[in-house]
Protein backbone atom coordinates (compact mmCIF):
# COMPACT_ATOMS: atom_id res chain seq x y z
CA UNK A 1 0.00 0.00 0.00
CA UNK A 2 1.05 3.33 -0.44
CA UNK A 3 0.88 6.44 1.36
CA UNK A 4 -0.38 9.08 -0.26
CA UNK A 5 1.41 12.26 1.07
CA UNK A 6 4.44 12.79 3.55
CA UNK A 7 2.17 14.11 6.67
CA UNK A 8 -0.01 11.28 6.52
CA UNK A 9 2.37 8.91 6.59
CA UNK A 10 4.04 10.91 9.45
CA UNK A 11 0.12 10.79 11.69
CA UNK A 12 0.37 6.84 10.56
CA UNK A 13 3.38 6.45 12.45
CA UNK A 14 2.20 8.45 15.46
CA UNK A 15 -0.90 6.26 15.38
CA UNK A 16 1.15 3.12 15.39
CA UNK A 17 3.30 4.80 18.46
CA UNK A 18 0.56 6.18 20.47
CA UNK A 19 -0.80 2.49 20.00
CA UNK A 20 2.56 0.99 21.20
CA UNK A 21 2.45 3.23 24.10
CA UNK A 22 -1.28 2.00 25.13
CA UNK A 23 -0.45 -1.79 24.86
CA UNK A 24 2.87 -0.99 27.23
CA UNK A 25 0.64 0.94 29.78
CA UNK A 26 -1.64 -2.15 29.68
CA UNK A 27 1.03 -4.78 30.29
CA UNK A 28 1.91 -2.77 33.10
CA UNK A 29 -1.60 -2.87 34.43
CA UNK A 30 -2.34 -6.02 33.86
CA UNK A 31 1.19 -7.12 35.73
CA UNK A 32 0.26 -5.12 38.35
CA UNK A 33 -3.30 -6.67 38.83
CA UNK A 34 -1.57 -10.04 38.65
CA UNK A 35 1.23 -9.77 41.61
CA UNK A 36 -1.60 -8.34 43.42
CA UNK A 37 -3.69 -11.42 42.96
CA UNK A 38 -0.65 -13.90 43.44
CA UNK A 39 0.36 -12.76 46.50
CA UNK A 40 -3.02 -13.02 47.83
CA UNK A 41 -3.81 -16.59 46.55
CA UNK A 42 -0.32 -17.11 48.30
CA UNK A 43 -1.44 -16.28 51.33
CA UNK A 44 -4.63 -17.90 51.62
CA UNK A 45 -3.19 -20.78 50.39
CA UNK A 46 -0.92 -20.90 53.06
CA UNK A 47 -3.42 -20.13 55.60
CA UNK A 48 -5.50 -23.23 54.32
CA UNK A 49 -2.61 -26.24 53.85
CA UNK A 50 -1.29 -24.53 57.55
CA UNK A 51 1.86 -23.01 56.77
CA UNK A 52 1.58 -19.74 58.47
CA UNK A 53 -0.21 -19.16 62.29
CA UNK A 54 -3.69 -18.03 61.28
CA UNK A 55 -3.92 -16.30 64.73
CA UNK A 56 -0.81 -14.41 63.78
CA UNK A 57 -1.28 -14.13 60.37
CA UNK A 58 -4.63 -14.08 59.57
CA UNK A 59 -6.08 -14.35 56.01
CA UNK A 60 -7.76 -12.72 52.94
CA UNK A 61 -10.53 -14.68 53.54
CA UNK A 62 -11.08 -14.25 56.82
CA UNK A 63 -10.44 -10.46 56.24
CA UNK A 64 -13.40 -10.42 53.62
CA UNK A 65 -15.28 -12.37 56.53
CA UNK A 66 -15.10 -9.89 59.28
CA UNK A 67 -15.39 -6.62 56.92
CA UNK A 68 -18.77 -8.52 55.58
CA UNK A 69 -19.77 -8.26 59.38
CA UNK A 70 -19.31 -4.60 59.85
CA UNK A 71 -20.73 -3.95 56.53
CA UNK A 72 -24.18 -5.52 56.86
CA UNK A 73 -24.70 -4.11 60.25
CA UNK A 74 -23.03 -0.58 58.76
CA UNK A 75 -21.10 -0.20 61.64
CA UNK A 76 -18.20 0.72 59.18
CA UNK A 77 -19.48 3.43 57.78
CA UNK A 78 -19.37 4.97 61.41
CA UNK A 79 -15.89 4.25 61.62
CA UNK A 80 -14.80 5.85 58.38
CA UNK A 81 -16.97 8.24 58.80
CA UNK A 82 -15.18 9.32 61.96
CA UNK A 83 -11.56 9.16 60.44
CA UNK A 84 -11.97 11.05 57.44
CA UNK A 85 -13.92 13.70 59.31
CA UNK A 86 -11.45 14.36 61.86
CA UNK A 87 -8.81 14.15 59.22
CA UNK A 88 -10.74 16.72 56.93
CA UNK A 89 -10.94 19.09 60.46
CA UNK A 90 -8.02 18.38 61.23
CA UNK A 91 -6.65 19.29 57.58
CA UNK A 92 -8.45 22.87 57.23
CA UNK A 93 -7.37 24.12 60.44
CA UNK A 94 -3.62 23.02 60.33
CA UNK A 95 -3.10 24.31 56.32
CA UNK A 96 -5.25 27.43 57.01
CA UNK A 97 -3.71 28.60 60.55
CA UNK A 98 -0.37 27.44 59.13
CA UNK A 99 -0.44 29.86 55.65
CA UNK A 100 -1.50 32.27 58.40
CA UNK A 101 0.63 32.04 60.98
CA UNK A 102 2.99 32.30 58.23
CA UNK A 103 2.09 35.34 56.11
CA UNK A 104 2.40 36.90 60.05
CA UNK A 105 5.65 35.50 59.86
CA UNK A 106 6.40 37.26 56.41
CA UNK A 107 4.67 40.57 57.65
CA UNK A 108 6.80 41.31 61.06
CA UNK A 109 10.19 39.61 60.15
CA UNK A 110 11.08 40.75 64.17
CA UNK A 111 8.41 38.22 64.95
CA UNK A 112 9.83 35.45 62.72
CA UNK A 113 13.19 36.05 64.48
CA UNK A 114 11.93 35.64 68.11
CA UNK A 115 10.49 32.94 66.76
CA UNK A 116 13.28 31.07 64.92
CA UNK A 117 14.40 28.98 67.67
CA UNK A 118 11.13 27.75 69.17
CA UNK A 119 9.80 26.80 65.87
CA UNK A 120 13.21 24.86 65.17
CA UNK A 121 13.06 22.82 68.00
CA UNK A 122 9.40 22.20 67.61
CA UNK A 123 10.33 21.48 64.04
CA UNK A 124 12.94 18.41 64.93
CA UNK A 125 10.64 17.29 67.87
CA UNK A 126 8.49 14.19 66.91
CA UNK A 127 5.38 15.62 67.34
CA UNK A 128 3.61 11.99 67.94
CA UNK A 129 5.47 12.23 71.24
CA UNK A 130 3.00 15.63 72.10
CA UNK A 131 -0.24 13.73 71.45
CA UNK A 132 -0.73 12.72 75.29
CA UNK A 133 -0.21 16.13 76.25
CA UNK A 134 -2.57 17.36 73.60
CA UNK A 135 -5.56 14.95 74.78
CA UNK A 136 -5.11 16.00 78.33
CA UNK A 137 -5.38 19.77 77.09
CA UNK A 138 -8.46 19.49 74.89
CA UNK A 139 -10.25 16.21 76.08
CA UNK A 140 -10.65 12.40 75.47
CA UNK A 141 -12.54 12.93 72.10
CA UNK A 142 -13.16 14.63 68.96
CA UNK A 143 -11.18 17.65 69.75
CA UNK A 144 -8.18 15.97 71.37
CA UNK A 145 -7.62 13.63 67.74
CA UNK A 146 -8.31 16.91 66.07
CA UNK A 147 -5.79 18.73 67.72
CA UNK A 148 -3.29 15.73 67.58
CA UNK A 149 -3.17 16.19 63.48
CA UNK A 150 -3.43 19.47 64.42
CA UNK A 151 -0.37 19.37 66.13
CA UNK A 152 1.31 17.40 63.81
CA UNK A 153 0.95 18.97 60.36
CA UNK A 154 1.12 22.87 61.36
CA UNK A 155 4.59 23.31 62.81
CA UNK A 156 6.07 21.72 59.13
CA UNK A 157 3.36 23.74 57.17
CA UNK A 158 4.43 27.27 59.45
CA UNK A 159 8.10 26.64 58.18
CA UNK A 160 7.80 25.36 55.01
CA UNK A 161 5.19 28.27 53.52
CA UNK A 162 7.52 31.07 55.47
CA UNK A 163 10.52 29.89 53.56
CA UNK A 164 8.29 29.97 50.61
CA UNK A 165 6.72 33.02 51.15
CA UNK A 166 10.58 34.33 51.72
CA UNK A 167 11.93 32.91 48.51
CA UNK A 168 10.20 35.11 46.76
CA UNK A 169 12.32 37.40 43.81
CA UNK A 170 13.38 40.50 46.14
CA UNK A 171 13.61 42.33 42.76
CA UNK A 172 10.15 41.87 42.04
CA UNK A 173 8.86 42.93 45.25
CA UNK A 174 11.00 46.02 44.41
CA UNK A 175 9.12 46.62 40.78
CA UNK A 176 6.26 46.90 42.82
CA UNK A 177 7.74 48.90 45.35
CA UNK A 178 8.16 51.19 42.50
CA UNK A 179 4.70 51.67 41.57
CA UNK A 180 4.06 52.62 45.55
CA UNK A 181 2.83 49.00 46.31
CA UNK A 182 1.87 48.89 50.05
CA UNK A 183 2.38 45.38 52.18
CA UNK A 184 -0.64 44.06 51.64
CA UNK A 185 -0.62 43.99 48.10
CA UNK A 186 2.74 42.87 47.62
CA UNK A 187 1.32 39.82 49.51
CA UNK A 188 -1.58 39.62 47.27
CA UNK A 189 -0.37 40.43 43.59
CA UNK A 190 3.65 38.79 44.46
CA UNK A 191 3.58 36.59 47.20
CA UNK A 192 0.85 34.35 47.72
CA UNK A 193 -0.01 33.87 43.78
CA UNK A 194 3.87 33.01 43.34
CA UNK A 195 3.25 30.52 45.81
CA UNK A 196 0.51 28.91 44.93
CA UNK A 197 2.04 25.60 43.18
CA UNK A 198 4.02 25.41 46.76
CA UNK A 199 0.83 25.63 48.74
CA UNK A 200 -0.99 23.13 46.87
CA UNK A 201 2.39 20.35 46.97
CA UNK A 202 2.03 21.21 51.43
CA UNK A 203 -1.65 20.70 50.78
CA UNK A 204 -0.66 17.23 49.95
CA UNK A 205 1.75 16.58 52.63
CA UNK A 206 -0.60 17.69 55.22
CA UNK A 207 -3.23 15.63 54.06
CA UNK A 208 -0.77 12.50 55.10
CA UNK A 209 0.20 14.17 58.30
CA UNK A 210 -3.37 14.87 59.44
CA UNK A 211 -4.41 11.28 58.87
CA UNK A 212 -1.15 9.92 60.30
CA UNK A 213 -2.23 12.72 63.67
CA UNK A 214 -5.67 11.10 63.55
CA UNK A 215 -4.67 7.36 63.98
CA UNK A 216 -2.40 8.17 66.77
CA UNK A 217 -4.90 9.71 68.30
CA UNK A 218 -7.37 7.18 67.90
CA UNK A 219 -4.90 4.67 68.87
CA UNK A 220 -4.62 6.86 72.33
CA UNK A 221 -8.72 7.27 73.31
CA UNK A 222 -11.03 6.66 70.85
CA UNK A 223 -14.61 4.50 71.08
CA UNK A 224 -14.62 4.71 67.32
CA UNK A 225 -12.94 5.12 64.05
CA UNK A 226 -10.28 3.16 62.01
CA UNK A 227 -7.43 3.78 64.47
CA UNK A 228 -9.88 2.06 67.10
CA UNK A 229 -10.31 -0.56 65.01
CA UNK A 230 -6.85 -1.33 64.96
CA UNK A 231 -6.08 -1.28 68.36
CA UNK A 232 -8.97 -2.87 69.55
CA UNK A 233 -8.09 -5.73 67.16
CA UNK A 234 -4.69 -6.17 68.21
CA UNK A 235 -5.73 -6.08 72.04
CA UNK A 236 -8.32 -8.96 71.51
CA UNK A 237 -5.99 -10.90 69.18
CA UNK A 238 -7.83 -10.75 66.23
CA UNK A 239 -5.25 -9.95 63.58
CA UNK A 240 -8.10 -10.38 60.81
CA UNK A 241 -9.56 -6.84 62.51
CA UNK A 242 -6.29 -5.41 62.50
CA UNK A 243 -5.28 -6.20 58.67
CA UNK A 244 -9.25 -5.33 57.61
CA UNK A 245 -8.49 -2.03 59.54
CA UNK A 246 -5.23 -1.44 57.60
CA UNK A 247 -6.61 -2.43 53.84
CA UNK A 248 -9.36 0.56 54.83
CA UNK A 249 -6.84 2.67 56.00
CA UNK A 250 -4.72 2.48 52.75
CA UNK A 251 -8.22 2.88 50.70
CA UNK A 252 -9.02 6.28 52.73
CA UNK A 253 -5.38 7.58 51.96
CA UNK A 254 -5.57 6.98 48.48
CA UNK A 255 -9.17 8.64 48.39
CA UNK A 256 -8.06 11.32 49.89
CA UNK A 257 -5.00 11.25 47.86
CA UNK A 258 -7.12 11.25 44.62
CA UNK A 259 -9.80 14.38 45.92
CA UNK A 260 -6.25 16.52 46.49
CA UNK A 261 -4.98 15.81 43.53
CA UNK A 262 -8.63 16.41 41.64
CA UNK A 263 -8.35 19.97 43.44
CA UNK A 264 -4.63 20.88 42.53
CA UNK A 265 -6.30 20.00 38.85
CA UNK A 266 -8.93 21.94 39.39
CA UNK A 267 -6.99 25.06 40.53
CA UNK A 268 -3.96 24.50 38.16
CA UNK A 269 -6.85 24.42 35.02
CA UNK A 270 -8.44 27.97 36.32
CA UNK B 1 20.23 79.91 31.57
CA UNK B 2 19.00 76.59 32.16
CA UNK B 3 15.39 75.70 33.12
CA UNK B 4 14.91 74.08 36.61
CA UNK B 5 15.97 70.57 36.40
CA UNK B 6 13.39 67.55 37.02
CA UNK B 7 15.59 65.41 38.37
CA UNK B 8 18.73 66.73 40.38
CA UNK B 9 21.52 64.90 42.50
CA UNK B 10 23.55 67.19 44.90
CA UNK B 11 26.81 65.67 46.77
CA UNK B 12 24.93 63.24 47.89
CA UNK B 13 26.86 60.35 49.12
CA UNK B 14 25.80 57.39 51.14
CA UNK B 15 27.60 54.80 53.52
CA UNK B 16 26.16 51.86 54.73
CA UNK B 17 27.10 49.87 58.19
CA UNK B 18 27.41 46.28 58.97
CA UNK B 19 29.64 44.00 61.34
CA UNK B 20 32.76 44.70 59.63
CA UNK B 21 32.57 48.79 59.92
CA UNK B 22 31.24 50.89 57.56
CA UNK B 23 30.87 50.86 53.66
CA UNK B 24 31.56 53.73 51.91
CA UNK B 25 29.62 53.43 48.51
CA UNK B 26 28.50 57.37 47.22
CA UNK B 27 31.18 59.75 47.44
CA UNK B 28 30.26 63.13 45.85
CA UNK B 29 27.42 62.26 43.12
CA UNK B 30 25.94 65.60 41.30
CA UNK B 31 24.32 66.37 38.37
CA UNK B 32 21.05 67.28 36.77
CA UNK B 33 18.29 65.82 34.06
CA UNK B 34 16.79 68.61 32.25
CA UNK B 35 13.00 68.05 31.17
CA UNK B 36 13.01 65.72 27.51
CA UNK B 37 16.76 64.91 28.48
CA UNK B 38 18.66 61.53 28.07
CA UNK B 39 21.50 61.16 30.55
CA UNK B 40 23.15 58.42 31.37
CA UNK B 41 25.66 57.29 34.63
CA UNK B 42 28.52 55.27 33.27
CA UNK B 43 30.47 53.27 35.69
CA UNK B 44 32.44 49.89 36.38
CA UNK B 45 30.82 47.19 37.92
CA UNK B 46 29.96 47.15 41.77
CA UNK B 47 30.28 51.12 41.75
CA UNK B 48 27.07 51.40 43.43
CA UNK B 49 24.91 52.11 40.64
CA UNK B 50 21.94 50.46 41.97
CA UNK B 51 22.56 52.34 45.54
CA UNK B 52 22.11 55.58 43.21
CA UNK B 53 18.59 54.46 41.81
CA UNK B 54 17.44 53.28 44.90
CA UNK B 55 18.25 57.27 46.08
CA UNK B 56 17.19 58.95 43.36
CA UNK B 57 13.49 57.25 43.49
CA UNK B 58 13.40 57.66 47.06
CA UNK B 59 13.67 53.80 48.36
CA UNK B 60 16.76 54.91 50.13
CA UNK B 61 17.51 57.57 51.95
CA UNK B 62 21.53 59.33 51.06
CA UNK B 63 23.93 59.67 54.45
CA UNK B 64 24.54 63.30 52.61
CA UNK B 65 23.47 65.74 50.26
CA UNK B 66 19.95 66.32 48.79
CA UNK B 67 18.07 64.79 45.51
CA UNK B 68 15.70 67.15 44.29
CA UNK B 69 12.71 65.43 42.59
CA UNK B 70 10.15 67.84 40.59
CA UNK B 71 8.44 64.59 38.86
CA UNK B 72 6.72 60.74 39.14
CA UNK B 73 9.76 58.63 38.62
CA UNK B 74 9.12 54.95 37.02
CA UNK B 75 11.73 52.68 36.99
CA UNK B 76 12.90 49.50 34.71
CA UNK B 77 14.92 47.15 35.98
CA UNK B 78 17.55 44.55 34.55
CA UNK B 79 15.07 41.77 33.99
CA UNK B 80 11.29 42.52 32.75
CA UNK B 81 10.02 40.99 36.47
CA UNK B 82 6.73 39.90 34.18
CA UNK B 83 4.09 38.01 36.24
CA UNK B 84 4.18 34.57 34.45
CA UNK B 85 0.42 34.15 36.11
CA UNK B 86 -0.70 36.93 34.87
CA UNK B 87 -1.38 37.92 31.23
CA UNK B 88 0.87 40.49 29.05
CA UNK B 89 -2.43 42.85 29.74
CA UNK B 90 -3.11 42.33 33.31
CA UNK B 91 1.37 42.35 33.49
CA UNK B 92 1.11 45.93 31.91
CA UNK B 93 -1.93 47.22 34.52
CA UNK B 94 -0.15 46.05 37.77
CA UNK B 95 0.83 49.33 38.44
CA UNK B 96 -2.42 51.14 37.70
CA UNK B 97 -3.99 48.01 40.29
CA UNK B 98 -1.55 49.27 42.71
CA UNK B 99 -2.39 53.04 42.40
CA UNK B 100 -6.14 52.34 41.96
CA UNK B 101 -6.26 53.35 38.22
CA UNK B 102 -7.33 50.28 37.10
CA UNK B 103 -10.91 51.86 35.74
CA UNK B 104 -9.55 54.98 34.74
CA UNK B 105 -10.66 55.40 31.10
CA UNK B 106 -7.77 57.61 30.73
CA UNK B 107 -5.07 55.37 31.76
CA UNK B 108 -6.98 52.43 30.06
CA UNK B 109 -6.19 53.95 26.86
CA UNK B 110 -3.46 55.14 27.39
CA UNK B 111 -2.35 51.06 27.79
CA UNK B 112 -4.20 50.02 24.78
CA UNK B 113 -2.55 53.01 22.34
CA UNK B 114 0.71 51.68 24.00
CA UNK B 115 0.25 48.24 23.29
CA UNK B 116 -1.11 48.76 19.61
CA UNK B 117 1.90 51.43 18.54
CA UNK B 118 4.86 48.98 20.10
CA UNK B 119 3.00 45.67 18.39
CA UNK B 120 1.91 43.89 21.67
CA UNK B 121 -2.04 44.21 21.61
CA UNK B 122 -2.46 41.02 19.92
CA UNK B 123 -0.59 39.38 22.61
CA UNK B 124 -2.17 41.36 25.21
CA UNK B 125 -4.13 37.38 26.20
CA UNK B 126 -1.01 35.78 26.30
CA UNK B 127 1.35 34.73 29.43
CA UNK B 128 5.26 35.71 29.29
CA UNK B 129 6.75 32.49 29.14
CA UNK B 130 5.14 32.69 25.52
CA UNK B 131 7.10 35.81 24.71
CA UNK B 132 10.36 36.23 23.26
CA UNK B 133 12.93 38.73 25.12
CA UNK B 134 12.53 41.40 23.40
CA UNK B 135 9.10 41.49 23.35
CA UNK B 136 8.50 41.06 26.80
CA UNK B 137 11.19 44.07 27.60
CA UNK B 138 8.60 46.02 25.57
CA UNK B 139 5.76 44.75 27.99
CA UNK B 140 7.80 45.53 31.28
CA UNK B 141 8.33 49.37 29.58
CA UNK B 142 5.07 49.79 28.46
CA UNK B 143 4.30 48.76 32.26
CA UNK B 144 6.38 51.87 33.61
CA UNK B 145 5.15 53.61 31.20
CA UNK B 146 1.57 53.11 32.21
CA UNK B 147 1.40 54.75 35.31
CA UNK B 148 2.61 58.11 33.30
CA UNK B 149 5.94 58.92 34.78
CA UNK B 150 7.61 61.83 34.49
CA UNK B 151 11.19 60.49 34.97
CA UNK B 152 12.09 56.84 33.81
CA UNK B 153 15.02 55.23 35.50
CA UNK B 154 16.55 52.21 33.67
CA UNK B 155 18.38 50.26 35.07
CA UNK B 156 20.41 48.21 33.17
CA UNK B 157 17.70 47.77 31.27
CA UNK B 158 19.84 45.32 28.32
CA UNK B 159 22.20 43.80 29.99
CA UNK B 160 20.03 40.41 30.64
CA UNK B 161 19.86 39.75 26.57
CA UNK B 162 22.22 37.93 24.47
CA UNK B 163 23.99 40.20 22.62
CA UNK B 164 21.74 40.86 19.62
CA UNK B 165 18.34 40.77 20.82
CA UNK B 166 20.25 43.17 23.12
CA UNK B 167 20.88 45.86 19.86
CA UNK B 168 17.38 45.58 18.65
CA UNK B 169 15.47 45.83 21.97
CA UNK B 170 17.79 49.26 22.66
CA UNK B 171 16.40 50.51 19.42
CA UNK B 172 12.75 49.57 20.10
CA UNK B 173 12.90 51.25 24.17
CA UNK B 174 15.01 54.28 22.52
CA UNK B 175 12.28 55.24 20.02
CA UNK B 176 9.49 54.54 22.66
CA UNK B 177 11.27 56.68 24.96
CA UNK B 178 11.29 59.54 22.17
CA UNK B 179 7.99 58.69 21.09
CA UNK B 180 6.79 59.60 24.27
CA UNK B 181 9.10 62.24 25.08
CA UNK B 182 10.41 61.15 28.30
CA UNK B 183 13.14 62.28 30.51
CA UNK B 184 15.30 59.12 30.99
CA UNK B 185 18.21 58.46 33.45
CA UNK B 186 20.44 55.47 31.65
CA UNK B 187 22.37 53.60 34.48
CA UNK B 188 24.79 51.03 32.57
CA UNK B 189 28.22 49.64 32.77
CA UNK B 190 28.77 49.21 28.88
CA UNK B 191 30.20 52.80 27.23
CA UNK B 192 28.51 51.79 23.83
CA UNK B 193 25.19 51.42 25.06
CA UNK B 194 25.69 55.15 26.91
CA UNK B 195 26.87 56.60 23.90
CA UNK B 196 24.17 55.47 21.47
CA UNK B 197 21.40 56.37 23.73
CA UNK B 198 22.08 59.30 25.86
CA UNK B 199 22.74 63.09 25.39
CA UNK B 200 24.71 63.40 28.15
CA UNK B 201 26.94 61.06 30.18
CA UNK B 202 28.23 61.07 33.64
CA UNK B 203 31.32 59.10 34.27
CA UNK B 204 31.52 57.26 37.87
CA UNK B 205 34.57 56.58 39.53
CA UNK B 206 34.75 52.79 41.41
CA UNK B 207 33.90 52.77 44.89
CA UNK B 208 33.52 55.09 46.70
CA UNK B 209 32.13 56.74 43.31
CA UNK B 210 31.35 60.41 42.57
CA UNK B 211 31.26 62.13 39.07
CA UNK B 212 34.27 62.15 37.06
CA UNK B 213 33.41 64.02 33.64
CA UNK B 214 30.76 65.13 31.85
CA UNK B 215 30.48 64.70 27.82
CA UNK B 216 27.74 66.63 26.34
CA UNK B 217 27.71 64.30 23.16
CA UNK B 218 27.70 66.17 19.50
CA UNK B 219 27.13 63.26 17.25
CA UNK B 220 26.27 63.58 13.43
CA UNK B 221 23.75 61.14 12.46
CA UNK B 222 21.29 61.02 10.20
CA UNK B 223 17.68 61.87 11.58
CA UNK B 224 16.40 60.22 13.75
CA UNK B 225 19.41 59.53 16.33
CA UNK B 226 18.76 56.30 17.18
CA UNK B 227 21.19 53.77 19.35
CA UNK B 228 22.32 52.35 15.71
CA UNK B 229 22.33 55.23 13.30
CA UNK B 230 24.45 56.85 16.88
CA UNK B 231 26.79 53.70 16.29
CA UNK B 232 27.58 54.90 12.92
CA UNK B 233 28.38 58.09 13.44
CA UNK B 234 31.40 59.38 12.99
CA UNK B 235 32.08 60.65 16.56
CA UNK B 236 31.26 57.67 17.71
CA UNK B 237 34.54 55.85 18.07
CA UNK B 238 36.14 59.13 19.22
CA UNK B 239 33.81 59.33 21.85
CA UNK B 240 34.18 55.85 23.11
CA UNK B 241 38.50 55.77 22.91
CA UNK B 242 38.12 58.53 25.13
CA UNK B 243 36.06 57.26 27.46
CA UNK B 244 37.50 54.21 27.52
CA UNK B 245 40.76 55.12 28.60
CA UNK B 246 39.32 57.08 31.39
CA UNK B 247 38.05 54.08 32.49
CA UNK B 248 41.14 52.74 32.30
CA UNK B 249 42.87 54.99 34.01
CA UNK B 250 40.95 54.78 36.78
CA UNK B 251 40.99 50.48 36.82
CA UNK B 252 45.03 51.40 36.96
CA UNK B 253 45.25 53.29 39.81
CA UNK B 254 43.11 50.86 41.58
CA UNK B 255 45.21 48.46 41.45
CA UNK B 256 48.13 49.95 42.67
Amino acid sequence: MQTPTTTDSASQTHQVWLLQHKREKQKITAVQILLLITLLAVWELAARMGWIDTFLFSSPGAIVEIFWIYFSNGTIWAHIGITMWETFVGFLIGTFCGIAIAVMLWWWPVLSRILDPFLVVMNALPKTALAPIVIVWFGAGLTGIIAVAVSICIVVTIISAYTDFRSVDADKIRMLESFGATKGQILRKLVLPANRDNMLSLAKINMGLCLIGVIVGEFLVSRSGIGYLIVYGSQVFRLDLVMMGVVILAVCAWILNSLINLLERHIKKS
Amino acid sequence: MRAEPLLASNHVSMQFFNQDGVLHVLDDITFELQQGEIAALLGPSGCGKSTILNILSGLLKPTGGTVIRTGRIGYMFQRDHLLDWRTIYDNVCIGLEIQNLQKSQEHLQKVERLLRTYDLWEFRKRYPTELSGGMRQRAALIRTLAVDPDILLLDEPFSALDSQTRLMVSEDIAKIIQQEEKTTLLVTHDISEAISFADTIYTLSHRPARVKKIYRLQLTTEQPRTPLTSRKAPEFQQYFNTIWEEMMQDADTDNN
